[in-house]
């Protein structure tokens, strides 16, 4: 969502002054795989009536995954209570739960491990409590799967066409990815991955607008105003839009817990740090053509860099 | 160096099961539930002891769902270097020590239609978590397990109780064998696991892969004890031009760094893979958690954030 | 799939299943089967026999390799059928002939479009959206994602 915060607390995603596909996951240095921000009211009743809405496109699981889904109720519940213990609590008898909301005034009881005790699949229960989307990847075999998902505020995909893909495939989409080996390298990472020591990572793009449901599925209501954007406007329109990514493995089925929680910001608050600025448009001026295109950047580079260049000038003569 | 994270425990109790196999409950120290597990999963043990540190691998025999304790079964081996005669004779109930999180480089084959396991001797104990996942899944499955006798046989009343239809016994004071020839049997879709001794997994992979079994359809544990590090300087040559020194203390890639050349990285405890770099000429000592044994095999690559020269030089390529 | 049938050594039986049509690729293997004198059996395939299939493949034991050249519109059904059963893919190859139809998932209404193997885009029959294919296929819809056409 719109940053409203502290600009220092941005996930800002850049490191020196290229930008290329790489494995950039390092250690979580905080284990917890949700954060709750300002925004996180607002955030919730729009999440919610998303998933009210467009079910099918917003949440999608295999039947196999149950055993999955109630193990990142577990680890999800864990983390809101251990992190934010004024805003979540956890009773537990046995395997009777009552988890309480303190910021949404909520109190929903159910049995650990009952599908029936819930009115609806575990995850899309708990995803209801989170500002990140979550992803379970279930380990089959020598590969991974998404097995059940709830996305509602993706960058361009969709995942009901993505339900019970494999890894390499998901990302067959990014150009050069399986051409450079990235591919098999991120999965034997993952494979690896190990219960006790979670990893994250940022993933960055740009978008006209500040829409958090960017879905394949609406392409057509907000991928036009990508031929809007001009230098004059791009500071107000084009926005960062930086997904931070954590990686769990979850040891009950030996799968994998990946949940994203999506940041945006104006290139004109982005322009306010001057390092920012110049990282940025160093990066975006170099950027190679294959990436810029699969980012959905093309339409309007050039009216951005020259957002940049103007705003980099205005800096110098001050 | 990077240590893994590990959980604190204590030992609640022991108990003899057979003349050589001890089961230990351990139970979080801190209160704190110990995580579930998945069928076949193991734990690393840390034990501290005067001479040092002794890290051994044990499956889990608890249920994968009981977040309380967990309980492992130790066999005091004849030739023990520390590991088992230290759990055997100096544990006590109480005593503390630390454990890694459950690890599964075991796990049940998702895609398999039918599951089969032959274990020998203590050889069991993956098996107890995966049968109990297998129940749950409502899938099928066979034991062929074999024993010296029904004495020595570890957790022999728990699955004849429990598994009276699936599990087949093979005692070798009563003359019987378990033999390769029941792989010929299993019908399409099947895979097989192996857990015992060197020789006996090997045997019945081999056989296994006579019959054309594809090897992704063949499961075998071995626990390896962990790698002793060897720190000694070295020379690292960049394949057109300089020649670097790497000390005892510091890594190939931090000395890369200390001279300039640009070499990705992101996590730097050799788990990642983005700093994997090519190597030309020398032998690797590779400490890495991210190449497969058969790439480290090769040595034509080095993760350079924790792998080490063998050799006392190392030539390397970098873009 | 690729287009000639290569023959996996050391498995204790080789089966081959086709209809009379489709024996063109599958013939060099089935000689060198032959040839080494190995245990095979030959299915001869017909749609209203796909029930005794199953029961067939369901009785192999493991060591088993499976050939089978098929028409497309057969292909499919018969690939999932085994996978079922449990041929996993390193002990099957296919190969289909004939003609053949794509499916184009809609990436606005999540509906499968009957397509042509070559074509590049269509209108999506329910929603009406013009699509480009693409080659980021899924396993489980058997279907090419369709994403919105440019320009
Ligand atoms: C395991 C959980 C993961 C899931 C479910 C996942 C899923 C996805 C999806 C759906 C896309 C969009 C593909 C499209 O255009 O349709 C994507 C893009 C991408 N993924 Fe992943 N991914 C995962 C992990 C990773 C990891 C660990 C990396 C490490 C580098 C990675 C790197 C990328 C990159 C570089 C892109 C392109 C993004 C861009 O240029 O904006 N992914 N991923
Ligand atoms: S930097 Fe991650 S493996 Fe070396
Ligand atoms: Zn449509």
């Amino acid at each position: 969502m719109k940053w409203t915060g502290d600009l220092a607390h941005f996930p800002y995603p850049f490191k020196g002054s290229t930008y290329r596909y790489s494995n950039n996951s390092i250690p979580m240095k905080q284990p917890y795989c949700i954060e709750v921000t300002s925004s996180y009211k607002k955030e919730m009743l729009f999440k919610r009536k998303l998933l009210s809405d467009h079910p099918e496109r917003c949440y999608q699981s295999l039947p196999h995954s149950i055993t999955g889904q109630w193990e990142i109720v577990e680890i999800v519940i864990d983390h809101l209570v251990s992190q934010y213990p004024q805003d979540f609590s956890i009773e537990q008898e046995n395997n009777r739960w009552i988890f309480t909301n303190k910021i949404l005034d909520e109190k929903k009881e159910f049995i650990f491990g009952e599908k029936n005790s819930l009115p609806c699949e575990p995850l899309f229960f708990i995803s209801q409590h989170v500002q990140e989307d979550l992803i379970y990847m279930r380990q089959r075999d020598d590969n991974l799967y998404l097995d059940a998902g709830q996305l509602c505020f993706p960058a361009n995909w969709s995942l009901a066409f993505n339900i019970g893909m494999k890894f390499k495939s998901i990302h067959h989409p990014i150009p050069g990815f399986k051409e450079e080996g990235l591919d098999q390298r991120i999965l034997q990472f993952l494979m690896r991955l190990e219960a006790g020591t979670p990893w994250e990572r940022l993933n960055w793009s740009l978008m006209a607008g500040d829409r958090l449901d960017t879905s394949l599925e609406t392409f057509n209501q907000w991928g036009r105003l990508r031929k809007q954007v001009t230098s004059e406007n791009a500071g107000e329109l084009v926005h960062i839009r930086v997904e931070v990514q954590k990686l769990f493995r979850l040891p009950r089925t030996n799968s994998i817990l990946f949940s994203i929680h999506t940041h945006l910001l104006a290139l004109e608050q982005l322009a306010t740090n001057i390092e920012w600025l110049q990282q940025f448009y160093e990066i975006l001026s170099e950027l190679p053509d294959h990436i810029v295109e699969y980012k959905g950047i093309s339409t309007y580079k050039k009216a951005v860099l020259k957002y940049l260049e103007k705003q980099l000038q205005q800096v110098k003569t001050l | 160096m990077y240590i893994e994270p590990t959980l604190f425990v204590r030992v609640s109790s022991i108990e003899k099961i057979t003349k050589q196999v001890k089961k230990f409950t351990l139970f979080p120290e801190t209160g704190k539930e110990l995580p579930r597990f998945s069928g076949g999963a193991h734990i690393s043990t840390y034990l501290k002891i005067p001479s040092g540190l002794i890290v051994r691998q044990y499956s889990l025999v608890s249920h994968p769902d009981k977040r309380s304790n967990y309980e492992i079964a130790v066999r005091l081996s004849e030739n023990s270097k520390g590991g088992s005669l230290h759990w055997h004779q100096g544990m006590k109930v109480g005593d503390r020590l630390q454990i890694s999180y459950p690890k599964n480089h075991f796990s049940l084959s998702f895609k398999a239609r039918h599951h089969v396991f032959y274990a020998a001797g203590i050889g069991i104990t993956p098996f107890l978590s995966m049968m109990q996942d297998i129940s749950t899944n409502r899938q099928t499955f066979e034991l062929h397990y074999a024993s010296k006798s029904e004495e020595s046989c570890v957790f022999h009343s728990y699955i004849k109780k429990h598994y009276p239809n699936q599990s087949h016994f093979y005692f070798s004071d009563q003359h019987q064998r378990l033999q390769t020839t029941s792989l010929a049997n299993h019908p399409i879709g099947t895979h097989v696991y192996f857990c015992g001794p060197e020789g006996f997994i090997e045997q019945f992979r081999t056989a296994s892969i006579e019959l054309g079994y594809p090897i992704l359809s063949i499961h075998s544990e071995r626990f390896s004890p962990p790698k002793p590090i060897v720190l000694k300087a070295f020379q690292v040559k960049i394949h057109n031009g300089i020649t670097i020194n790497v000390s005892k203390t510091e890594t190939i890639l931090e000395a890369l760094h200390k001279h300039g050349i640009i070499a990705p990285y992101s996590c730097q405890i050799g788990r990642c893979g983005t700093c994997e770099l090519p190597v030309l000429k020398g032998r690797v000592d590779h400490y890495d958690s991210f190449l497969s044994d058969e790439q480290k095999e090769a040595n034509n690559c080095i993760i350079p954030c924790v792998s080490r020269a063998k050799s006392d030089k190392l030539v390397i390529e970098i873009k | 799939m690729s287009m000639d049938a290569v023959f996996i050594e050391g498995k204790r039986k080789y089966i081959f299943c086709s209809d009379e049509h489709g024996l063109r690729v599958l013939s060099s293997v089935f000689e060198n089967v032959k040839k080494e004198k190995l245990a095979y059996e030959w299915y001869h395939f017909s749609a209203e026999k796909r029930e005794c299939l199953e029961e067939f493949l369901s009785k192999q034991k493991m060591g088993t390799f499976l050939y089978v050249e098929l028409p497309y519109s057969e292909l499919h059904t018969v690939q999932m059928m085994a996978k079922r059963i449990g041929f996993s893919s390193d002990e099957t190859q296919y190969f289909g002939y004939g003609e053949k139809w794509i499916s184009i998932f809609c990436c606005r209404c999540h509906e499968l479009n009957r397509a042509e193997e070559q074509q590049t885009g269509l209108t999506c029959h329910q929603c009406e959206l013009k699509l480009e294919v693409s080659d980021h296929y899924s396993e489980l819809y058997h279907a090419f994602l369709g994403y919105p056409a440019t320009g």
